[in-house]
């Protein structure tokens, strides 16, 4: 059994390694969820009229998963659920992208999933007030509202005959980011919930929980829930938000909180985020030092407690 | 030199049925969307996955692009052995992408991508079936659906013994050798390559062996498949009652 | 790719003293190393520096010497790109980021035309004078890039050169005047004689971002930065080898802090790679 503190070589895999048998200790082992393999028959207990979701495929009348996962059944519906996959977007997403070039009327951004994204320039809010029809100048000033590089909190919109995505940004919370860092982590840590702009009063930061695992990490800013620095209804005077030291320590401590929750594979939530920093200041934690062994033991004990109490 | 003895032992002490000792490790590379590490007695080979994401804007023949690499690390001694080496991965790596193609259903091909990118550690024989194996690991790690699971596997005649898993040194020699990609549903061999002349008989005897060999190979794919499941299940359990007294 | 506000986000970390990850501008990020990961090579040694990885392998072969070195052997370097680091490092992006790589590597450990004051003393690889010496290739692989491969490079080619033992070989006298001397390679590993590394550098990149200086970027901040020197340093901190990287110029104030910087962090640097090195025999061959 690999060692976390003895700072023995490790990786991803071996850390998901040692968080999986410390939280089997509390569950007894056996996992509750159906799991199959590539290529193994999935039971339908002679059900009549299933469904194939996704994941399966139908072979001589047989149900077979195409990938290795999680047995979902829903009513009729059967499908495999991988857990660590592409980000697929879905209707209403939120999510952070960035913006890769600039092309017609429209923005192509990278939302680091399976589709392409392409915000249009119809689906932004231009200073001015929302209804006005888009003129040829604006089309020309469209890197004036975002260019290529930027980082935007957006929703997914609608998609494509081809499959791909339209986003908009036509709500004051959405725009260009500044003033803080962009933390990534695998897609299936992030659950789609009610919020995704969640201030964290405590830690001093606000963090949006991107769907398509980018999340963006800012210092705290009082009253307003979460949000976009600037707001495109003011002219972009490109102003970089001035961050002080204690505002940097405090997003840089839920930073590393995210990396190293992605790093052992746990869910992401407002709950884990908070109880992974506090842990961090009551451990004395060096901020750079939440990314090494001790404290990555220390965090997979405080889960293992949490799970033993449920 | 003997490759078999009389009692029946190769070289390296196994049976001519014996695999070399097999390790697979799954997800350990950070920054790619799958990755598999396949190791056989000393050949050692690493595989990355990178999509599906939606096509790019340059034309490409292929949905899937494999690409086989062969460094200098790789291969012991004489640096042409590599030069050698990394002209049979091109010529591998193009019947590894139709191989994937196949298996892989369409409508996820469709307006995407997928880089397979392989590379080898170190060369001691039997390398193309090592990395048939780490690509399709890589592949179900990355939760891309696959119509089936399969295997590789290397086989050759040698002093009159079919053996399984040929090490470099044994595969130097002239002797026939047959190497296969099996589809384990469906039994069927999507890749075959043969070197050397051989009677028919000669290509049968090698072929069931090796697909014995592709059966056993698959047993321990499938189960390391499922344990990296079960882990990342394990660990990503969700917080039901944490968020609801926190809402 | 970077937005100019993380840009600039991150260049006031840097004035600040807090990067993104929380470390200070002199801090190096977690080192992991392993020695002895390539059973088939002569040494080896795998390098995780945050999260750039590297693998290195050396290798020795029968070679004649250098006129001008009797007797001394010879030396060569190499990097390459793996494709596991990404589709963006297939064909030229990948082969020039390695060429240059291993450029800056071998300078690094240059001797002179003697074979002498190299980082690895050649003569130790002489056999027989101007007949028959020891040709030693060092091939690094990058796996990954996250930032900083070339002191990850160095590291980890300073691990695996460590890790490197020579055959014995005995030499019988030639027998009457146009006879050969017979060479005799002892295959047996406990025979084999361990590389003396003594004076084997580190390459510690020091980069410039308005005033602070900072080492061991990532990937991230590697894009946030004006100019950067790369500085060979080795365990007494003396200096073996500086090249420059990036557009901006470095003025000579800068330039001394910058060496300043490398000769405290360097030492340091090796100290820890030397304890790692110690107590860094693969365990991959004994798991499970």
């Amino acid at each position: 059994m690999l060692s976390l503190a003895s700072g023995s070589v490790f990786d991803s895999a071996d850390l998901v390694a040692v968080a999986a048998s410390s939280f089997d200790q509390t569950s007894g082992g056996a996992p509750e969820t159906p799991v199959v393999c590539v290529g193994d028959t999935i039971a339908t207990d002679g059900q009549e009229g299933f469904l194939r979701g996704h994941g399966t495929q139908i072979v001589d009348g047989e149900l077979v998963a195409t990938v290795s996962g999680a047995v979902e059944r829903i009513n009729k519906l059967v499908s495999v659920r991988t857990l660590k996959s592409r980000y697929t977007a879905e209707l209403g997403d939120v999510l952070v992208g960035r913006v890769r070039e600039i092309s017609g009327k429209r923005w192509k951004v990278d939302i680091n999933g399976r589709q392409e994204a392409v915000l249009q320039l119809s689906a932004v809010n231009l200073p001015g007030g929302i209804q006005r029809r888009r003129t040829a100048e604006d089309e020309l000033n469209m890197r004036s509202v975002f260019q290529e590089g930027d980082l935007i909190s957006t929703e997914v919109q609608s998609f494509f005959a081809d499959g791909s995505v339209a986003l908009h940004t036509r709500s004051t919370k959405y725009g260009k980011l500044k003033g803080g860092q962009l933390v990534t982590v695998a897609c299936s840590l992030i659950r789609r919930q009610k919020q995704h702009f969640i201030p964290l009063e405590s830690l001093g930061v606000d963090v949006i929980l991107g769907c398509n695992g980018l999340v963006w990490v800012t210092p705290h800013v009082a009253g307003a829930p979460a949000a976009a620095a600037d707001q495109t209804s003011e002219p972009d005077t490109d102003v970089e938000p001035s961050v002080s030291a204690k505002q940097r320590a405090a997003v840089c401590r839920t930073a590393n909180a995210l990396r190293a929750l992605g790093a052992l594979g746990i869910s992401i939530t407002p709950a884990t985020i908070e109880d992974t920093c506090k842990a961090s200041i009551d451990a004395g934690v060096q901020l750079h030092a939440m990314l090494e062994g001790p404290f990555l033991e220390v965090i997979i004990s405080q889960e293992t407690q949490r799970r033993q109490r449920q | 030199m003997e490759f078999v003895s009389p009692e029946g032992l190769r070289l390296d002490g196994r049976r001519p049925k014996e695999l070399r000792k097999l390790r697979i490790k799954l997800g350990s590379l950070d920054g790619t969307d799958g990755s598999a590490f396949v190791q056989l007695g000393n050949t050692k080979v690493l595989a990355a996955v990178f999509g599906p994401r939606g096509a790019p804007t340059g034309a490409r023949s292929s949905a899937i692009s494999c690409v086989i690499a062969v460094s200098a690390i790789s291969v012991q001694g004489d640096r042409r052995s590599k030069e050698r080496l990394g002209r049979q991965a091109t010529e591998f790596s193009r019947a590894l992408t139709n191989a994937m193609e196949q298996l892989v259903p369409a409508d996820i091909l469709k307006n995407a991508c997928i880089d397979v990118h392989v590379q080898v550690l170190q060369a001691d024989g039997g390398l193309f079936a090592a990395c048939a194996n780490a690509a399709l690991l890589a592949l179900a790690n990355a939760g891309v659906p696959l119509r089936d699971i399969c295997a590789a596997c290397h086989t050759g005649l040698l002093e009159s013994t079919a053996l399984v898993d040929l090490s470099a040194q044994e595969s130097m020699q002239q002797a026939p050798q047959a190497a296969i990609l099996y589809e384990c549903r469906t039994q069927s061999i999507a890749i075959m390559q043969t070197d050397n002349k051989m009677s028919t008989t000669a290509l049968e005897e090698l072929l069931e062996l090796a697909t014995e060999g592709c059966i056993a190979l698959v047993t321990a794919m499938r189960q390391a498949l499922i344990s990296s499941t079960v882990q990342q299940l394990s660990t990503s359990a969700p917080h039901a009652s944490a968020a609801q007294r926190r809402d | 790719m970077l937005s100019q506000h993380e840009r600039h986000y991150i260049q006031q970390g840097m004035a600040q003293n807090v990067r993104n990850d929380g470390r200070t501008c002199e801090h190096y990020r977690p080192l992991k190393l392993e020695v002895g990961v390539l059973n088939m090579t002569s040494g080896s040694a795998r390098v995780k520096l945050g999260g750039t990885e590297v693998v290195v392998g050396v290798k020795v072969d029968i070679a004649t010497p250098s006129p001008d070195a009797p007797d001394a052997g010879l030396a060569y370097y190499d990097v390459e790109i793996s494709p596991l680091a990404g589709p963006e490092y297939l064909g030229y992006a990948g082969s020039e980021l390695g060429a240059s790589l291993a450029q800056r590597l071998a300078r690094s450990m240059q001797a002179g035309s003697d074979g002498r004051g190299g980082a690895v003393d050649l003569t130790a690889l002489g056999i027989i004078k101007g007949k028959t010496c020891w040709a030693m290739y060092v091939d690094a692989l990058v796996i990954r890039v996250d930032g900083n491969v070339l002191d990850a490079v160095s590291i980890a080619a300073k691990a695996a050169l460590a890790d490197t033992k020579l055959p014995s070989i005995s030499v019988t006298e030639a027998e009457g005047e146009d006879d050969e001397p017979e060479l005799e390679v002892d295959d047996d590993p406990s025979a084999s004689v361990r590389l003396e590394t003594p004076s084997v550098p580190c390459i510690v990149t020091v980069s410039q971002a308005g005033r602070s200086y900072v080492v061991d970027l990532c990937e991230e901040e590697e894009q946030c930065v004006d100019a950067s020197l790369h500085i060979a340093v080795t365990a007494q901190g003396s200096l073996r080898g500086i090249t420059k990287q990036g557009s901006s110029g470095i003025d000579l104030g800068s330039l001394q802090e910058m060496l300043g910087i490398a000769q405290r962090v360097g030492p340091k640097l090796i100290q820890v790679v030397d304890q790692h090195i110690a107590s860094g025999a693969a365990t991959a061959q004994e798991e499970d």
